[in-house]
C-alpha cells in the first residue's frame, strides 16, 4: 500500500531502478512476428506429433524440452491452465491425460503422441456434453475459489476424482481425508480450502448434478472454465519476452557490464540497465540487466552472454551479524539511507541510525516511564511478570500469479500496461509521473489478478522492466517472475524478534515493555509493536521498534503488516500471565477492555462451545496431546474516502464501473451485490467493469479498505440511479404516485420493471461517492487513505493435536469470531476470513524462507522447499461475523482481509502450550522444533 | 536434440553415440534441464526418449516373484492388485510419494534414478559436488533436511521412497550396460549411490523375490505437512509372526536419512524371535540410531527415525497379513 508519491521509488523499486539506461541493437530479427518456437533453443530439434486436445485432433511441432503446458498455452492459445511453480507441486497446470490428471509443467510435450489431453477448457461448456461439470457448479455455488488462478487445476483434478468416485460409489460423500489425498498436489495461496472441501463433497454427493450456471461470485464462471484472462495470459501481436540478470552476490559493487554479446544474439531486440556500474548491489537477486527477445528460451540464452564484473563486499545476514562491531554497513551514506525501501505501509519518519541498526521507533509508547517502572517492580517480586523472547521467520507472499506485466506503447506518449495489480489507478498515476505522460494517456489493466497479498500495490520493478523495454524495443514486452524469482524478490513479511515483558492482573491494566527487531533485509520501517497499543490501548507501554539492516532482499507490506509476528509474541505473553494468575485469558483481557468491537468478540468467544467445553491444561499424557488456545487481535479500519462508483444505465443494461481490481477479494461481486440490493434485482443481471485505471477513482486493494470504500459509493450511486428512474416514470411517463419497489417501480396504474423504464429513459450516468464517516476520521486522509475512529476485532479459538513422537502439530478445529459490522457479500466475506486463517496456519506451521547463511542465496526457491499449507493441513474452520457496531462508519461495515490472519500463530502456540506445557517461541513449528521444545519440558516420548 | 529409439538396445547405442540422457516419465529431468538452461549450459545432452520402447511398462507376477518394467508408472504400481496383496510395502511406497499428478506419469525406474533434491544441487548458482564442483555447499551451509548418517561426501539423502521399499524387499534390478552385452542383475543397493550405475546403462526391470506368506508391512513418512512433502525420515517395515506370536521374519529399511536407503539390521536383529510387546518394540526402535552420524542441524532426524520405526512396527502389527498360501520364509531369506 502506498501512502506517499515518494513512496513509490522508496518502497517498491529498490534504489537501483532510478538509473535505468537502455540500449538497442539493429532490429533485424523477427520484429512484429508472433512468438514462435525458439530458433536457438537449447536443443534445436523439434518433433512432429499427432494428439488429441479437448477431443480435437491436432498436429504439433514441439521442442525436445518443451513442456505440455508450454505447448498448450503458447501454441494452442489455451491459457486456462497456469504455470504456478514449475515443478509439479502446486497443480495449477493440471490437465487430464487419457482421463488421468497430470502435472503438465513436467510432462514433456513429446509424450502427447497418440494420447488424449483435456484442459480446463475441455471440461464444461466447451466439452462434448456442452454442460458445466458438477464440480464446476459446486465450486461456484460454494465459492471454492478466490483469485481463481489455481482454480483450473483444482477443477481438472476434482472433476476426475468426482467421476472416479461416482463410478465406484454412486452419489455418496467422500471423507475429508479422501479429498485431501486426491487433491494433495494442489495449492491455493488464497486459502479457499474450506469451501473446496464443501464443493468436492457436495458434488460427489450429487448436489450439483444440475443447477444454475453461476454462483454468488459473479466472475466465478470465467474462473471455473479457464476463460478468465490474467496478465500472464495477455499476448498482443509482436510480443517480446523479457528476462533479468540478477546479482548472484549478496553484497558487491557493480563493475563493468558488457552486453554486446547478448545484443548480438539472434532474436534479442533490446536491453536495459537496472543497476548502474559503480553502484552497490545489496542482495542476491537484485536486478542488473533486463533484455527482451522473441521468446523466453532466447532471452534466457542471451542473458548468459552478458558479462558483468563485481567487486565483492562482505555481506551480513540475519539479526545478529549486522550488529557485530566490525560488520559492514549497508547504508553508510545519508543519501543511501534515504533511498532504503519501505517494508511497511505507513510513511517513513526520520530515525536514528547506528551502523545497521535503525531506531528505536518509540512514538506509540504510552506512559513509557511508568511501564518500565511497573515491569521493574514486578521483576523485583511486586506482582506477576511474564518475560519472553519470540522469533518469527520471513514469510513470502508467493501469490500463484507472480508479479507480471505486459507493456504496449500505443504511440510515443501513450501506454497500456496489463499488470498483476492491487492498485490499477495508483499505478497508472505513478507511471504517468515517472515517464512524464499525461494521466489520460496511461492505462493500467488488471481484469483478473492471480492473488495479491500486499506486494502488488505500488508500481513494481517488474512493471518498470516491461514498460522500459517496450519503449526501447518499440514492441510489446512481457515480463513475469519465474517462481524462484518471485520467491526471492517478489515480496516478504519481515522476520521479527520480539522481547516482551508484561505485568498486570484482573482489573489491573497491564504494563508492557516491548523491544522488536525486524529483519526486512535491505528495507526499513518496522513498527510492529504499535499492535500492542491498539489491542490494549489503556495499558502502560514502552514500545521500541528497530530495523536491523542486512543483505537480504527487501521486505514489503504483507497482509496485516507486523500483525502475525507481534500478536504471536504479545498474545502468548498475555496467555502466560493469565495462567500465572489462574484466570480465564478472555476474562483477563475483558477486564482491561473499553472497546465495543473487542467486547463483542470476547463475549462471543467466552460463550463458544469449544471454549466452554475445554478440558484442564495438559489433560492428555500419551503420544497425542490435544489442547485449546485463544488469541485476540485488533486492526485498523481504513477507508479511501475519494472512492467513486459510476453506473451507466441504458436500454443496453446497467454497467457499474470504478478503477479498482479484484484479486480474489471479491470487489467485482460486492459492487454487483450492493447495486442489486438497492434496485432489488439479480446481481448477475448487472455488468461490472473494473480492472482499468481509466474508470472513476477506485480504491487500492490493500489495508482492508475495499469493502468499506466501495460499498457506500456503490450504494450512493445505486440510490441516485433509482431516484432518476423514478423521476423518469413520473415526468416522462407521467405516472402517478410512483414508488420504488424491488425490481422496478409501483404506481397507481401498476408496476414497471427497471428494464422497462430503461427502454424509454435517456441513457443515465450517475456517480456515487464514498465520502467521510460521520464525525470524520482520526486523521485527515493521507494519500487518499483515512483512519476510521473504529477498530475491528477478532478472537480465534483453536484446538490442536501434538504428536509427541513425530513432532507434528495438527490443526483439528478453529473458530473465529469477527467484528466488522455490516457484511456486504456474506459468502465471499466468509471466504476472505477463512483464507486469512488458512494463511495464518500456513505461517505458523510451515512457511519459512531460508537463505544460505554465508551467501544470502535463496534456498527455498520452489514450492517444494517453501512449504504452503495444503488441503489436509487446516482442520475444520468456522467463521462467525459477530454483528453490531460501526454505526458512524459510512455503510456500517469495515474490512476483513487482514484481521483474520493476525491470530492463528498466537492461537496455535497457546494451544500447544495448553496441550504440552511447552511454549513455542519460534515459528514455523517444524517437527525438529517441536521435538526439541518437548524435550525441554520432558514432554517428548517415543 | 531428441531421438525415439524403438528398442532398449537401440536406445543404449544412441545414448552412447550421442552422449544422451534417457528420459522415462520426464518429471525430474524436465525441471533440471530448465535449470541447466538458466546456467547457460546450452549444449544440454541430447534426449533419448524411451516413449516408443515397448515392453517396459508392465508387471508380471507369479509365485517366484514379480518382474516390474522400469517404465511402469508409480500410479499403476500403487493400484496393482497382486502387488498390493503380495508385496504390499512396494505398492504402499508407490502410493505415498509425491502427489497424484506426478505418480500418474513418473516411472519406477526414473524414481530410482532421480537426482538429489538438495536445494543447493537444484540451485542454478551452485556448482556442487554432484554437478562436477569441488564442495558440498549443504555440508558447509544449511542442511536442515539432509542426512543424519553422514557417510558420503554429498550429504543429500537419497530422494526415492520406492528405493526404500525395494531395499526392504531385497529387490534386484536388471540392467543393460554398454560394456557388457548381456543383461546383468544387481542388488538394489548397488545401483542407488552417486554414480553407482555405469554411464548410459539402462535399468529395464525391477525384480522382487517370491512373496512371503502372512507378511505384514507398513510405510511411515515423517513430515510436517499431511501430504505431498519430501520425507524428513521414512521407514518401511515387513514382518511375519509365527503361531506363538513371535516375530520370525523382519525387514526394516529407512530413507531420508542417509545417502542411500539403509537396512536397519540392528533393529531387525533385536526383533527376531521376540514377541512384539511395547517395551520390546521401543527398545528395538531405539537401535535405529546405531552408527548414525548426524550433521550439525540434523540430530532431530534421529528422533524422527526412531519414532518412525516404532510407528511402522506398530502399524505393521495392526495390518492384516498377506495370503498364507505362500511358502513361509526363514530370516536369512525366502
Amino acid at each position: 500500500m502506498q501512502t506517499t508519491r515518494r513512496g513509490f521509488l522508496k518502497s517498491t523499486v529498490a534504489g537501483a531502478t532510478a538509473t535505468v539506461a537502455c540500449a538497442k541493437p539493429q532490429r533485424q530479427t523477427a520484429v512484429g512476428t508472433h512468438p514462435k518456437l525458439p530458433e536457438s533453443a537449447p536443443t534445436t530439434d523439434t518433433v512432429e506429433l499427432n494428439t488429441h486436445v479437448n477431443g480435437e485432433r491436432v498436429s504439433l511441432r514441439v521442442g525436445a524440452d518443451h513442456s505440455t503446458l508450454n505447448v498448450v498455452r503458447e501454441q494452442l492459445g489455451l491459457t486456462g491452465s497456469k504455470l504456478g511453480c514449475g515443478h509439479g507441486a502446486c497443480g495449477a497446470c493440471t490437465m487430464q491425460l487419457d482421463g488421468t490428471p497430470v502435472a503438465t509443467c513436467l510432462l514433456p510435450a513429446t509424450k502427447l503422441e497418440g494420447r488424449q489431453l483435456h484442459t480446463v477448457e475441455g471440461i464444461g461448456p466447451r466439452s462434448a456434453g456442452g454442460q458445466l461439470h458438477p464440480i464446476q457448479r459446486a465450486f461456484m455455488a460454494e465459492d471454492a475459489l478466490q483469485c481463481g488462478y489455481c482454480t483450473p487445476g483444482f477443477i481438472v483434478e476434482s472433476a476426475a476424482f468426482h467421476d472416479r468416485f461416482r463410478a465406484k460409489h454412486g452419489a455418496a460423500t467422500p471423507s475429508r481425508d479422501e479429498i485431501a489425498a486426491a487433491l494433495s498436489g494442489h495449492l491455493c495461496r488464497c486459502g479457499a480450502y474450506v469451501a473446496i472441501y464443501r464443493a468436492v463433497a457436495g458434488a460427489c454427493a450429487g448436489k450439483f448434478d444440475d443447477g444454475p450456471d453461476q454462483g454468488p461470485r459473479i466472475d466465478a464462471l470465467a474462473k471455473v472454465t479457464g476463460a478468465a484472462k490474467y496478465s500472464v495470459d495477455i499476448a498482443p501481436e509482436g510480443l517480446l519476452i523479457a528476462k533479468v540478470l540478477r546479482s548472484p552476490h549478496a553484497h558487491a559493487k557493480l563493475g563493468s557490464i558488457d552486453w554486446s554479446g547478448a545484443l548480438a544474439h539472434p532474436g534479442v531486440v533490446g536491453a536495459i540497465e537496472l543497476t548502474r556500474p559503480g553502484h552497490k548491489l545489496r542482495y542476491v537477486g537484485q536486478e542488473i540487466v533486463a533484455l527482451a527477445a522473441i521468446d523466453e528460451a532466447t532471452a534466457i540464452e542471451a542473458l548468459t552472454k552478458v558479462h558483468v564484473e563485481y567487486e565483492l563486499l562482505p555481506a551480513v545476514l540475519g539479526l545478529d551479524a549486522p550488529l557485530e562491531p566490525n560488520a559492514p554497513e549497508l547504508y553508510a551514506e545519508k543519501k543511501a539511507r534515504k533511498a532504503a525501501p519501505n517494508a511497511n505501509e505507513t510513511p517513513l519518519l526520520p530515525e536514528t541510525w547506528r551502523g545497521n541498526l535503525r531506531g528505536p521507533f518509540e512514538l506509540f509508547s504510552h506512559n513509557r516511564g511508568r511501564a518500565r517502572r511497573r515491569v521493574e517492580r514486578a521483576r523485583d517480586g511486586e506482582g506477576e511478570l511474564y518475560s519472553g523472547s519470540f522469533e518469527t521467520q520471513v514469510q513470502l507472499h508467493t501469490p500463484l500469479e507472480p508479479k507480471a506485466a505486459v507493456a504496449e506503447w500505443l504511440s510515443a506518449d501513450k501506454l497500456r500496461v496489463h499488470a498483476s495489480s492491487q492498485g490499477v489507478r495508483q499505478m497508472a498515476e505513478d507511471i504517468a509521473t515517472r515517464w512524464g505522460l499525461r494521466h489520460e494517456d496511461v492505462e493500467v489493466i488488471a481484469d483478473y489478478v492471480g492473488g495479491g497479498f500486499g506486494a502488488k500495490g505500488l508500481i513494481y520493478i517488474e512493471m518498470v522492466i516491461a514498460i522500459e523495454l517496450a519503449r526501447v524495443c518499440g514492441q510489446p514486452v512481457k515480463y513475469a517472475n519465474d517462481r524462484r524469482e518471485e520467491l526471492a524478490v517478489g515480496g516478504s513479511r519481515p522476520g521479527l524478534r520480539t522481547t516482551v515483558s508484561v505485568t498486570g492482573a484482573m482489573d489491573t491494566l497491564p504494563a508492557f515493555v516491548i523491544d522488536s527487531r525486524s529483519d526486512a533485509g535491505v528495507a526499513v520501517g518496522s513498527s510492529a509493536s504499535i499492535l500492542a497499543r491498539i489491542n490494549y490501548p489503556q495499558a502502560d507501554q514502552h514500545l521500541s521498534d528497530y530495523d536491523v539492516l542486512n543483505n537480504a532482499p527487501p521486505s514489503s507490506p504483507f497482509r496485516g503488516p507486523g500483525g502475525p509476528p507481534m500478536y504471536f509474541a504479545i498474545e502468548q505473553a498475555i496467555d502466560a500471565l493469565a495462567i500465572t494468575h489462574a484466570v480465564d485469558p478472555i476474562a483477563l483481557r475483558s477486564s482491561w477492555n473499553e472497546n465495543d468491537s473487542r467486547q463483542r468478540v470476547y463475549d462471543w468467544a467466552s460463550a463458544h462451545p469449544m471454549w466452554q467445553a475445554r478440558r484442564p491444561a495438559r489433560s492428555d499424557t500419551g503420544r497425542f496431546r490435544r489442547g485449546i488456545g485463544i488469541a485476540t487481535a485488533s486492526w485498523w479500519c481504513l477507508a479511501e474516502p475519494a472512492t467513486r462508483v459510476q453506473i451507466d444505465a441504458s436500454r443496453d443494461g446497467v454497467v457499474i464501473s470504478t478503477a479498482c481490481q479484484d484479486m480474489g477479494n471479491g470487489s467485482r461481486t460486492l459492487l454487483a451485490d450492493v447495486v442489486a440490493d438497492v434496485l432489488g434485482v439479480d446481481p448477475h443481471s448487472l455488468t461490472v467493469k473494473i480492472g482499468s485505471s481509466k474508470a472513476v477513482h477506485g480504491p487500492m486493494s490493500g489495508g482492508s479498505r475495499t469493502a468499506t470504500s466501495l460499498g457506500p459509493a456503490a450504494t450512493d450511486a445505486a440510490i441516485e440511479l433509482r431516484d432518476e428512474l423514478v423521476e423518469v416514470a413520473r415526468r416522462r411517463l407521467k405516472l402517478a404516485n410512483v414508488r420504488p419497489i424491488a425490481g422496478g417501480v409501483e404506481h397507481d396504474g401498476g408496476r414497471l420493471t427497471w428494464t422497462e423504464l430503461l427502454e424509454v429513459a435517456p441513457a443515465i450516468s450517475v456517480t456515487g461517492k464514498r465520502g467521510r464517516d460521520q464525525g470524520g476520521f482520526v486523521l485527515p486522509p493521507i494519500a487518499d487513505l483515512a483512519f476510521s475512529r473504529y477498530l475491528s476485532a477478532t478472537v480465534q479459538i483453536s484446538e490442536v493435536e501434538v504428536d509427541t513422537r513425530l513432532g507434528r502439530v495438527r490443526m483439528l478445529r478453529s473458530a473465529c469470531g469477527v467484528s466488522v459490522g455490516k457484511i456486504y457479500s456474506p459468502l465471499l466475506a466468509r471466504s476472505q476470513a477463512e483464507g486469512g486463517l488458512v494463511q495464518g496456519i500456513s505461517y505458523a506451521l510451515f512457511e519459512e524462507r531460508r537463505l544460505d547463511p554465508r551467501h544470502g542465496t535463496l534456498l527455498t526457491g520452489g514450492l517444494e522447499d517453501y512449504r504452503l499449507c495444503g488441503l489436509g493441513d487446516i482442520g475444520e474452520i468456522e467463521v462467525e461475523f459477530v454483528p453490531g457496531g460501526f454505526e458512524r462508519v459510512r455503510g456500517q461495515g469495515v474490512g476483513i482481509g487482514e484481521l483474520a490472519t493476525l491470530t492463528p500463530a498466537a492461537t496455535i502456540a497457546n494451544a500447544v502450550y495448553d496441550a504440552t506445557g511447552w511454549r513455542p517461541t519460534h515459528i514455523p513449528l517444524r517437527p525438529d522444533r517441536v521435538l526439541a521444545g518437548l524435550a525441554q519440558t520432558s514432554g517428548a516420548q517415543p | 536434440m531428441i531421438v525415439f529409439p524403438k528398442t532398449v538396445d537401440e536406445a543404449m547405442a544412441l545414448a552412447v553415440e550421442l552422449g544422451g540422457s534417457y528420459r522415462a516419465g520426464g518429471t525430474d529431468l524436465q525441471e533440471r534441464r530448465q535449470h541447466l538452461a538458466v546456467l547457460g549450459q546450452h549444449t544440454l545432452a541430447p534426449i533419448v526418449d524411451l516413449r516408443d520402447v515397448p515392453g517396459l511398462d508392465s508387471v508380471a507376477c507369479d509365485d517366484r516373484g514379480a518382474w516390474i518394467g522400469a517404465m511402469t508408472t508409480l500410479a499403476d504400481l500403487a493400484a496393482h492388485r497382486v502387488l498390493r496383496e503380495r508385496w504390499p510395502g512396494v505398492a504402499e511406497a508407490c502410493e505415498a510419494l509425491a502427489n497424484p499428478q506426478i505418480r500418474a506419469v513418473a516411472s519406477i525406474g526414473g524414481n530410482l534414478m532421480q537426482a538429489p533434491r538438495c536445494w543447493y544441487y537444484r540451485h542454478p548458482d551452485y556448482q556442487c559436488l554432484r554437478k562436477g564442483g569441488t564442495s558440498c555447499f549443504a555440508r558447509e551451509g544449511d542442511h536442515l533436511f539432509h542426512v543424519c548418517f553422514d557417510t558420503a561426501p554429498c550429504v543429500a539423502p537419497h530422494p526415492s521412497t520406492v528405493a526404500l521399499a525395494l531395499v526392504a524387499y531385497e529387490a534386484e534390478v536388471e540392467l543393460i550396460q554398454p560394456a557388457t552385452p548381456e543383461p546383468t542383475r544387481a542388488p538394489i543397493q548397488a545401483v542407488l549411490g552417486a554414480d553407482a550405475v555405469a554411464e548410459h546403462a539402462i535399468i529395464t526391470t525391477i525384480r522382487l523375490g517370491a512373496p512371503v506368506a502372512n507378511e505384514r508391512s507398513a510405510y511411515v513418512r515423517a513430515s510436517n505437512r499431511a501430504h505431498a512433502e519430501w520425507a524428513l525420515a521414512e521407514v518401511t517395515v515387513r514382518l511375519v509372526l509365527d503361531q506363538s506370536g513371535a516375530i520370525v521374519f523382519v525387514r526394516v529399511a529407512a530413507g531420508g536419512v542417509a545417502p542411500t536407503p539403509l537396512r536397519l539390521s540392528a533393529v531387525e536383529d533385536a526383533l527376531v524371535g521376540v514377541v512384539p510387546e511395547p517395551l520390546a518394540l521401543a527398545k528395538a526402535a531405539a537401535l535405529a540410531r546405531a552408527d548414525a552420524k548426524p550433521l550439525a542441524m540434523t540430530g532431530y532426524k534421529l528422533e524422527l527415525l526412531e519414532g518412525a520405526v516404532l510407528e511402522a512396527l506398530e502399524r505393521a502389527l495392526q495390518t492384516s497379513p498377506s495370503p498364507s498360501a505362500i511358502t513361509t520364509p526363514s530370516q536369512d531369506g525366502a
